[in-house]
């Protein structure tokens, strides 16, 4: 198992599985800054009713190909019947929005579970068929990567690589459109079509993942890598490359175990690995990240707590309470120690330089009126130095 | 086997999944929470192969019980993470929603492939055509209760959670009103939001895990949706609205599963076709026409 893993990693597996690793990749470098896109656009939930609903598209192009070839399962009919159903609800979703009585989500949700409800009664009737069955497009629910057929892959692969060339040549403009429309209207640029280009590519990925990652979960791989990145960074360029790098690394890695166990829908593995890498830098990331923000909160508690402990203090207030101990500045009896008034005395000292400085620049109130940090945190040594040589 | 031993159960199971889910999702439609339904549907995946794994058997109660909490576990993760994460909330859905069907179904996959009462087909569209009830011969066999203990185990576990929401919203039907119409004003009447939130999570939680044996995880979306947004188009007052998706959603299961059992094989399919998917397409349909109608009339309005 982790022979062939580590062979699927380093693309030694084969022919066929360096294609869908390949494939894989591409789509989720593609997928990552789409997704990133359309989130910006807040419309992230869209590639999941599009996705649910191409499953009567693929089962309708299914059944048309069975008329037409004889075989049901041709990768191009089950495409582009992916791809028309999935525009399809896009389009129902949009008639039937309407500000007043039905929301926009609503109208998602409407859509999605209708169309896939058509989809299964679609596949229990090809089930019923005396032909073959339905054999094989239970995987476009899930994805199976390990049984897609060569054709399959490249289509996977093409359809992956032109779409990341396509982002790479539009990403300007379609930064710029997804960021600030009415600037964008502004420079001239063609807002309605590089909108149509955001939901066309979505549409299309989503269409070309369906084999691999599947129709439930390949939400994650649009919208799971962006929120990711939105946890390392504040600026666009920056967080749809990471986006890029996310989806294709963890399409990559999820499709290599999936190499190795074939039994689990890689779908379901990809998305565990996207997954553990957004928890992850929910957890770790030191800008934005849980625990970085519960350690912030505390050291704020902390400092808050000083301020009040050494004002009081200073103004010959009773003090109290364990950390007023814990600090040093209170002995067992209550009494304010030795420590304690040098620390109050110097806050005191520091507080009046404060006032003197915010009475002459009193526009850097807002800075300075936190006054649990030192003097030292927001002014130069010089300045301070100054200050304290005029209150003498 | 009959009639009332074979379709009579399973649309029986259908209209009491269906007036479960369409009673919450009149208040989803209204406070615009509809994607919550679908949230949940998915979510409830790995609690559902939890309680299976840890009961050791297909046992309704304890499948519902795990799913109850991965629901509520889920609401409270969308919420952490989109806190957290300053991320808006359809964006905090979808990670989460996503991560938490993977997991379920990874996990489905390590329980136990070899078990045909609980797999990813099941999860996905629902097993209504095995509610079979072999107690009764002839219609009036159904009222004796001597047969009752031999209802398919969906039947008491809906009966349960629908008689726990029609309580609900006939105690707190003006304060579900209010909450629905206006959450500001519910707030400022002391109806912490937490609270409310975490009320309409429950019920939501409750007809998705009621009403997902029956018709899977995608397919309980409709449930909740469709009736509820028809009757909100058709009508203009909550209490009327409520009883009109009620009607509705009557409708939809049976006739969904009309159409699956008489309906496809009258057009030409070779057998009966999957009953829930068949009830998503007509609560499609009544939704989209009643859309129609409703744009009809306000075009006439404004001319």
């Amino acid at each position: 198992m982790l022979v062939d893993f580590w062979d699927a990693l380093t693309l030694s597996g084969g022919y066929n599985a360096v294609v869908v690793m390949v494939g894989l990749a591409a789509l989720g470098a593609a997928a990552g800054p789409v997704g990133a896109f359309m989130i910006l656009k807040r419309r992230p939930l869209l590639a999941d009713a599009v996705a649910h609903a191409t499953l009567p598209g693929v089962a309708a192009g299914f059944l048309l190909a069975l008329v037409v070839t004889g075989d049901g399962r041709q990768p191009v009919f089950l495409l582009l019947g992916a791809a028309l159903a999935g525009a399809a609800a896009a389009g129902a979703m949009h008639w039937l929005k309407d500000g007043a009585r039905i929301s926009e989500d609503a109208a998602t949700a409407a859509a999605l579970s209708v169309a896939f409800g058509i989809g299964v009664g679609l596949l229990s009737l090809i089930q019923a068929l005396p032909t073959g069955g339905q054999a094989g497009l239970n995987a476009y629910i899930l994805g199976q990567a390990a049984t897609m057929t060569g054709l399959e892959a490249w289509t996977t692969a093409i359809v992956g690589t032109v779409a990341l060339i396509l982002l790479a040549v539009f990403f300007k403009e379609l930064s710029a459109a997804a960021f600030d429309q009415i600037q964008a209207i502004s420079q001239g640029l063609p807002v309605r079509a590089l909108d149509l280009l955001t939901t066309g590519l979505m549409l299309v990925l989503v269409a070309a993942g369906l084999r691999a990652v599947g129709l439930v979960l390949i939400l994650a791989l649009l919208i799971t890598p962006a929120a990711a990145a939105r946890f390392w960074t504040d600026r666009l360029p920056k967080l749809v490359l990471l986006a890029a790098v996310f989806g294709g690394g963890g399409a990559y890695v999820g499709g290599a175990l999936s190499a190795a166990v074939p039994g689990l829908p890689t779908g379901a593995l990809i998305v565990a690995i996207l997954s553990s890498i957004f928890f992850l830098s929910l957890a770790f990331s030191p800008r934005r990240g849980a625990i970085a923000a519960a350690w912030r909160r505390l050291k704020l508690a902390r400092a808050l707590r000083r301020r009040d402990i050494l004002q009081k203090i200073a103004l010959g207030a009773p003090v109290m309470g364990r950390s007023a101990r814990r600090f040093g500045w209170i002995n067992n009896l209550g009494h304010v120690t030795e420590t304690g008034r040098n620390a109050a005395a110097q806050w005191a000292e520091e507080e009046r330089l404060r006032t003197l400085y915010l009475d002459e620049n009193p526009a850097e109130a807002g800075r300075l009126a936190a006054s649990f940090r030192p003097l030292a945190a927001f002014l130069s040594r010089d300045v301070i130095a100054d200050l304290e040589r005029r209150v003498r | 086997m009959t009639f009332w031993q074979i379709d009579f159960p399973a649309m029986l199971v259908a209209v009491l999944a269906a007036l479960a889910a369409a009673l919450v999702g009149n208040i989803l439609v209204l406070r615009r929470q509809a994607l919550m339904g679908d949230a949940l549907s998915h979510m409830v995946l790995p609690g559902i192969v939890a309680g299976y794994m840890i009961s050791g058997a297909a046992d309704s109660w304890a499948m519902a019980a795990g799913a109850m909490a991965a629901g509520l576990i889920g609401a409270g993760l969308i919420a952490a993470v989109q806190r957290l994460g300053k991320l808006d909330p359809a964006t905090a859905m979808g990670v989460v929603l996503t991560a938490m069907f993977a997991g379920g179904v990874l996990l489905l996959e390590a329980a136990d492939a070899s078990n045909v009462h609980l797999d990813v087909e099941h999860a996905l569209y629902g097993s209504l055509e095995s509610a079979i009830w072999l107690w009764p011969t002839e219609w009036t066999d159904i009222f004796n209760p001597a047969g009752w203990t031999e209802l398919p185990t969906e039947v008491p576990l809906l009966l349960g959670a629908l008689f726990v929401l029609a309580v609900a919203f006939a105690v707190a039907f003006k304060e579900i009103r209010l909450t629905a119409f206006d959450p500001d004003y519910a707030v400022s009447l002391g109806l912490p939001a937490w609270a409310t939130e975490l009320l309409i999570n429950g019920a939501a939680a409750l007809a998705v895990v009621a009403a997902f044996d029956a018709v899977g995880s995608i397919l309980v979306i409709a449930m909740l949706i469709c009736p509820a947004a028809t009757a909100r188009l058709l009508t203009d007052r909550f209490a009327m609205q409520v009883w009109v998706s009620l009607a509705f959603a009557v409708l939809i299961a049976i006739g969904g599963y009309a159409f699956a059992v008489l309906g496809a094989p009258a057009l030409g399919a070779p057998a009966a076709i999957n009953a829930a998917g068949a009830m998503a397409g007509v609560g499609g349909l009544v939704l989209g026409l009643a859309a129609w109608r409703y744009r009809a009339r306000k075009k006439q309005i404004i001319l």
